[in-house]
C-alpha cells in the first residue's frame, strides 16, 4: 500500500524516534511512505483559532500535495494531533464549495489545488481498517506477552466524535486496545486512556497541566501497566519529557515508558528497542527493554 | 523515507510560498470565514435544536473515510 505521508513537525523535530521508528516499521507492514515533505505544520488548532482561514489555506495546501502523490491510496499521518486539526479543516473545506474554491485561489499560484474528499488516516486507523488485526497478528514475530500495555489515545484522535468517523462499525477509540491484543499484548485498564494529557495548558498552566499528566501516569502504574502507548506525539512531550516535572507535581515516583505507537508495532515485529529509538526517550524504557531480552531470550 | 533519512532535521524546502500564503491571508483587512456550528442569532437557536443539517455538498460523505464530511451543516456563504 502507497500512502502519501505526513509526519507532521513533532515527530521530525522533537521525537525523531517516532519518525525513525515509522521507517523501519512501514516495509514490516507492505506501506510504503511517499513523505510529503513540502507540507506545513497544520497548526494543531491554536493556528485556526488565530485565524481560521491560514490554518485552511495551509491544510489544503498539504492535501492537495497528498493528492499529487501518484498512485497513493490515501493520505496518512501518525499524529492525532495533526489528524484533529487537518479533519476540522477538512470539514470546512469539503462543506462549502464557494469556500473551497476561495481556498484554492491562495493555492493556485503553486499550481496546487485540493479536490474534495480526501482520506486521511491515522497510522493506527489504517491498521485496523486497511491492514486488518487478523494480518497483523500473522506478522508479529515477537508476541507481546505478559507484557502489560496501557492505552492512551489523547484527545485529538478521539473527540469529537462525528468528525473522528468514530462509530458502531468503526469504533476506533478502541483500536489502540484491539491492537495491543493483536500484538499478544494485555491491555492495562485504567482511568485517563480517554483523557487530555494536559499537553494543550502546558504554556497557560503548567501546574495543572502535569498534574494532568502525572495522574494519567500514577493512574497507570496503578492498574500495573508496563508502559503506556500513545499515538499522539505531543501526549508524548507531556507524558515523557516533561515526566520528571510530572512527578513533583504529582507528588509521587513515577518512572513509566511511554511508546510511540510504531515503536510497540516494531517491538512487536521483532525489530529491536535500539532500533527503535528507545534510547531517545527521557524515561528510559528499561522494564520493556528488559521484557523484550527476557522474550528474546527466552525463544533462542 | 528510510530510517537515517527520518532522524535528520527536516527544513521545509519552499518555505517561501508558505509565506506567500501567510502573507495573503494574514494581510487582508477582512477574514474570510465558515461557521459551519452557529447557522443563525442565538435567539433564534431554539427553534432548531435537534435538527440534523444535510446540505448538498455533504451528500454521500459518510464513512469513516471521509469522516471529517459525515456531519456538515448545508452549503452556506463564509461570513454569513
Amino acid at each position: 500500500m502507497k500512502v502519501a505521508y505526513w509526519p507532521g513537525c513533532v515527530s521530525r523535530g522533537f521525537t525523531p524516534e517516532l519518525h525513525g521508528s515509522m521507517a523501519k516499521v512501514a516495509p514490516l507492514l507492505d506501506i510504503e511512505l511517499v513523505e510529503l515533505d513540502r507540507a506545513s505544520c497544520c497548526g494543531a488548532g491554536v493556528l485556526a483559532e488565530h485565524n481560521q482561514e491560514l490554518a485552511d489555506a495551509l491544510n489544503a495546501r498539504t492535501f492537495a500535495l497528498a493528492q499529487k502523490v501518484d498512485g497513493a491510496d490515501l493520505m496518512m499521518n501518525i499524529c492525532s494531533t495533526c489528524q484533529g486539526a487537518q479533519n476540522e479543516c477538512q470539514e470546512r473545506l469539503d462543506a462549502n464549495t464557494e469556500y473551497r474554491e476561495h481556498v484554492n485561489e491562495v493555492l493556485s499560484p503553486e499550481g496546487l489545488r485540493y479536490e474534495k474528499g480526501i482520506t486521511n488516516k491515522h497510522f493506527l486507523w489504517l491498521m485496523v481498517e486497511e491492514i486488518g488485526l487478523e494480518e497483523i497478528t500473522r506478522r508479529v514475530k515477537r508476541p507481546l506477552t505478559d507484557l502489560r500495555v496501557g492505552p492512551f489515545y489523547g484527545c485529538y484522535i478521539v473527540r469529537p466524535t462525528d468528525r473522528m468517523g468514530i462509530d458502531d462499525e468503526h469504533p476506533r477509540d478502541t483500536y489502540l486496545a484491539q491492537l495491543i491484543e493483536a500484538l499478544g499484548g494485555t491491555v492495562a485498564d485504567y482511568a485517563g486512556t480517554h483523557k487530555c494529557c494536559g499537553f494543550p495548558i502546558i504554556t497557560m498552566n503548567k501546574e495543572a497541566s502535569l498534574k494532568q499528566a502525572g495522574r494519567h501516569i500514577g493512574d497507570a502504574l496503578d492498574a500495573d501497566a508496563d508502559c503506556l502507548v500513545t499515538p499522539c506525539p505531543l501526549c508524548h512531550l507531556n507524558l515523557d519529557l516533561q515526566q520528571p516535572l510530572a512527578e513533583r507535581y504529582a507528588g509521587r515516583d513515577l518512572g513509566l515508558p511511554i511508546l510511540h505507537l510504531p515503536q510497540l508495532v516494531g517491538l512487536a515485529l521483532g525489530l529491536s528497542p535500539k532500533e527503535l529509538g528507545f534510547d531517545k526517550h527521557v524515561v528510559k524504557p528499561s522494564s520493556v527493554i528488559d521484557w523484550s531480552t527476557s522474550v528474546v531470550a527466552a525463544t533462542s | 523515507v528510510t530510517p537515517k533519512a527520518a532522524l535528520m532535521p527536516h527544513k521545509v524546502p519552499d518555505v517561501k510560498a508558505i509565506q506567500r500564503i501567510f502573507d495573503h491571508v494574514e494581510q487582508k483587512p477582512t477574514r474570510y470565514e465558515l461557521n459551519l456550528y452557529i447557522v443563525q442569532p442565538e435567539d433564534d437557536a431554539s427553534d432548531t435544536e435537534g435538527k440534523r443539517f444535510s446540505g448538498e455538498d455533504s451528500s454521500g460523505a459518510a464513512g469513516p473515510e471521509n469522516a471529517s464530511a459525515a456531519s456538515t451543516p448545508p452549503e452556506r456563504s463564509p461570513n454569513a
